[in-house]
């Protein structure tokens, strides 16, 4: 049985026109992954300048701050394909976010294969979990900041795939906190690189997802 | 006038069509109400369409129209002016879609576990023939979701059809309807499962 011609439009204007007030749109995602700058900035000054840096002559200034800021923008444009994610009708297809996310994964390889050619470094012998322990809660921390703010930006677009679009926004967190912290820690070797930064980066995505999913379901 | 120029006139309609819709989308991001009734008259048909395409039932329909709109009027600050107004639109009818796909099936199985976890009601030896608890879980979970939920009200807990109609928000005609539905293909069921076992 449906309801009379009209019933349905008359209820959504009176509600509709109870609270209805001007409204600045939303930011091009590009735009709204730049608000992310500072504070992404701030995660890899703290990373190199407050934690300490490891031997800047042996590694060279295109392996160290070059490689770091490539990955930096890398980590950026992931945030913001992120973002583009969230926005209703502007949803990434599959192939596009697979390349994505094998992109990003891709790029941190290619950049610990990159620096081991050029400065190689193993982990002393018996702190091998010390130094484990230390490169994945580190980048978490560095990262959470840049998560919690990208969630946000993101979640204010009513994204389709919240658990999807905060998976990307921790991914990109992770890229972008690893940037700074590839210059912080001194050991260069695979191994412990993929190891522990690697893990701390997928760790990341996979809270990305939970806190996307989470915050979609509160602010619904 | 040939089918190649027909396309290429209905081409340049959908362009001005969508920069109308543009136009109105971003005069209601600045408040205009106006604004809003105009698109609302200019998508409610096409909207109505692709929601009753996914769910059958007209009074969901217009239930789901309703929350589309209104989810529109929420989120209408992440329209990013000078885009299509559609594939926006239609991304959000399909998560209210979504949404209500996923609230039915989490209170389908809090219903069925609910029935199952009930006591069972004590019947007296003359009451002639009753199916066993599975056969009638199996065959409630036959029973279409809305249908179901007026019958499990009427005869479970023993609601009057103006309360379910008030607690469901639909007429209560539509109420005594739904469980009187859902009554009848209980009935069939289980008569089909007496043959089957005879």
């Amino acid at each position: 049985m449906t309801e009379p011609d009209g019933e349905t439009k008359r209820r959504v204007r009176e509600m509709v026109a109870r609270d209805l007030k001007p409204v600045r749109p939303l930011l091009r995602p590009g735009r709204r992954a730049l608000l992310v700058a500072p504070v992404a900035a701030a995660a890899v000054g703290y990373a190199v300048f407050g934690y300490g840096h490891r031997d800047f002559d042996r590694l060279g200034l295109f392996a160290g701050w070059g490689v770091s800021a490539l990955q930096w923008i890398a980590g950026l444009l992931l945030l913001g394909a992120a973002l583009r994610h969230a926005v209703p009708g502007r949803d990434l297809s599959r192939r596009s976010i697979t390349a994505t996310v094998s992109g990003a994964i891709g790029l941190v390889v290619l950049v610990t294969v990159v620096t081991y050619a050029i400065e190689p470094s193993e982990v002393p012998p018996g702190v091998a979990f010390t130094f484990w322990w230390e490169c994945v809660k580190w980048p978490m921390a560095l990262a959470a900041p840049i998560l919690l703010v990208a969630s946000l930006l993101a979640m204010r677009a009513l994204p389709a795939q919240p658990g999807v679009v905060g998976a990307l926004c921790g991914l990109a967190a992770g890229v972008l906190a690893d940037s700074g912290w590839r210059l912080a820690c001194d050991v260069s070797a695979p191994g412990h690189v993929l190891g522990a930064h690697g893990v701390a980066i997928l760790l990341l995505a996979g809270v990305g997802a939970v806190v996307g999913v989470f915050v979609d379901a509160v602010r619904r | 006038m040939t089918v190649h120029s027909d396309r290429v006139n209905s081409g340049v309609g959908n362009a001005r069509d969508d920069e109308t819709l543009r136009t109105l989308m971003a005069a209601y991001q600045r408040g205009d109400l106006d604004a809003f009734d105009r698109l609302y008259a200019a998508l409610e048909r096409e909207v109505r369409g692709f929601l009753r395409a996914r769910c059958r039932d007209p009074q969901r329909v217009d239930d789901l129209l309703q929350e589309t709109f209104l989810q529109i009027h929420r989120s209408r600050r992440s329209y990013l002016p000078g885009l299509p107004v559609r594939p926006w639109v239609y991304a959000i009818a399909k998560r209210v879609f979504l949404m209500h796909l996923r609230t039915v099936k989490r209170r389908e199985s809090r219903e069925t576990t609910e029935l199952s976890m009930a006591q069972e009601p004590e019947v007296p030896a003359a009451s002639g023939r009753v199916a066993d608890r599975s056969t009638l879980v199996s065959a409630l979970r036959q029973v279409p979701p809305d249908s179901r939920r007026a019958f499990l009200l009427h005869h479970w807990q023993g609601l009057s059809f103006h309360e379910i109609a008030a607690r469901l928000g639909i007429a209560p005609s539509a109420a005594k309807l739904r469980s009187s539905r859902a009554a009848n293909r209980l009935r069939r069921l289980l008569d089909a499962d007496e043959r089957d076992k005879k």
